[in-house]
């Protein structure tokens, strides 16, 4: 069996691949931003010494992560249709309420690796809980969970190709098309593979670099802990 | 007797049914040195960690400066600048460099700019002789040196009292005499101080009066000497034999 590869119809859709990738990139980077708040809202809850906040977010955590993403999206798209959500922001909020669970997760592990004398080194000092959590505790959790951040950011970027299932024109929904008009399958799922992997790389180095790469091989252990 | 600036009544506390405090009373006076003693597990570090507001109690009531640190309305934070708290594991915030740590709160806490916190920072670590060790990481400093870092860190917001929770029991011998010495002298300036330890000999050095607890109660409060010369219970002779001749 030979193959041809014929890339000229790839490039001539150049600018429908493109448009899909800005779609990708919206989606993740908006999805991500808001699993983050989600992560560090339920997670901090999850380290609360309130029982009805560790329950609400153990709840929260537990039934988010347990439902497939598809189904997320469909909840948004679909069973809330009223609420008239144009497809892209419901496949961000499938997407961020998902992920945010295992942000979540993370965040509870990373605050929980830090020594409670350290929060009540800062609180003796006079700074306020909320001062406690972002200048001394998140810091220190942060350095802690990166690789694991990374992990869930990753998958994010790949979850977000679900969302070609409710209609948003990202990545993987331009590549159906481009396939079903041009039929040169191989040249574009290659494209798109790259296109993902590009992505993906650019973040996670990112996130090495901001948490401070000469800690990576500790980072790494405690992490996986 | 000069005006207190903490004051404990009847301060009680349980962890379900089991008493950690049972009603602690006492005052501690401006410029006082206070030493609290007994053994492990008489709520000692419990007892003063109450006076911050860190750990909560159940009933009795203790004002710093007259404010009363367990009701309800009380600005925590603002009560806690006044009080400065140095920790038996030090607790230096390890994301930060010995001078950073110094100024944390200085900046977030008493709102100072960054260059003044920056200076008194300085400041302090020179009086703690550790100048030339501001931009060290506490990875790198020694125990001794962690806790004197510790020390300028609750100085830097110019307390008027300062608490010490066995400041001295996580560090190896060789440095112990250091950090005493901070202490020691921060006595001789009129600092306001209670300290939890079990160096007797730093009690006979420098504290006015001595608290002797056991099993939650405070059960002896007197002066340096009466204590040392002639304890009143049982059961603080009992320590003090096994503390001192041990």
């Amino acid at each position: 069996m030979s193959y041809e590869f014929d890339w000229a119809p790839i490039w001539e859709a150049r600018a429908l691949i493109l448009a899909g990738l800005a779609t990708t990139v919206m989606l993740s980077a908006a999805s991500l931003v808001l699993a983050s708040i989600i992560g560090v809202i339920v997670g901090t809850a999850a380290s609360s010494h309130r029982l009805a906040f560790r329950v609400g977010a153990g709840v929260t955590v537990e039934v988010t992560r347990n439902v497939p993403l598809l189904i997320h999206m469909y909840v948004w798209y679909v069973a809330l249709a009223f609420l008239r959500l144009p497809p892209f922001w419901c496949g961000v909020l499938g997407l961020s309420v998902y992920s945010g669970a295992y942000v979540a997760e993370i965040v509870r592990g990373g605050i929980a690796s830090v020594p409670d004398g350290q929060g009540k080194a800062a609180l003796a000092t006079g700074l306020t809980p909320f001062q406690t959590f972002f200048v001394v505790i998140y810091p220190q959790a942060f350095r802690i969970v990166a690789p694991s951040l990374a992990n869930v950011f990753s998958q994010l970027i790949k979850d977000s190709s679900l969302a070609s299932a409710i209609a948003v024109m990202e990545l993987t929904y331009v590549a159906g098309a481009v396939e079903g008009q041009s039929f040169r399958t191989f040249e574009i799922y290659i494209t798109v593979c790259g296109l993902y992997l590009l992505l993906v790389t650019i973040v996670t180095l990112a996130l090495r670099f901001f948490s401070g790469a000469r800690e990576q091989a500790p980072a790494m252990e405690l992490a996986s802990a | 007797m000069r005006e207190p600036i903490i004051v404990l009544k009847e301060v009680s506390k349980a962890y379900g049914a089991t008493p950690v405090l049972r009603r602690c009373s006492t005052a501690v006076a401006a410029g006082e040195v206070v030493v609290v003693c007994g053994p492990s597990g008489s709520g000692k570090s419990t007892l003063i960690k109450c006076i911050n507001g860190l750990e909560p109690f159940q009933s009795g009531s203790i004002t710093v400066e007259g404010v009363e640190v367990g009701a309800k309305g009380t600005d925590l934070p603002r009560l806690r600048m006044r009080i400065g708290m140095v920790f038996q594991h030090f607790e230096l915030y390890p994301h930060m460099t010995a001078l950073e740590n110094v100024m944390l709160a200085q900046v977030h806490a008493l709102r100072r700019s960054r260059s003044e916190a920056r200076e008194r920072g300085r400041e302090l670590l020179d009086r703690v002789g550790l100048a030339e060790k501001a931009d060290a990481m506490p990875a790198n400093l020694s125990g001794g040196q962690q806790q004197r870092v510790a020390i300028a860190r609750a100085l830097a917001l110019d307390p008027r009292a300062m608490l010490f929770d066995e400041p001295t029991s996580a560090l190896d011998p060789a440095t112990i005499s250091e950090v005493l010495d901070v202490l020691v002298e921060l006595a001789r300036e009129g600092m306001t101080m209670m300290v939890v330890t079990h160096e007797m000999g730093f009690a006979r050095r420098v504290a006015d009066r001595v608290i002797f607890m056991d099993q939650g109660e405070i059960v002896e409060d007197s002066r340096k000497e009466a204590f040392f010369s002639n304890p009143a219970s049982e059961r603080a002779k009992l320590f003090l034999s096994k503390i001192l001749f041990h």
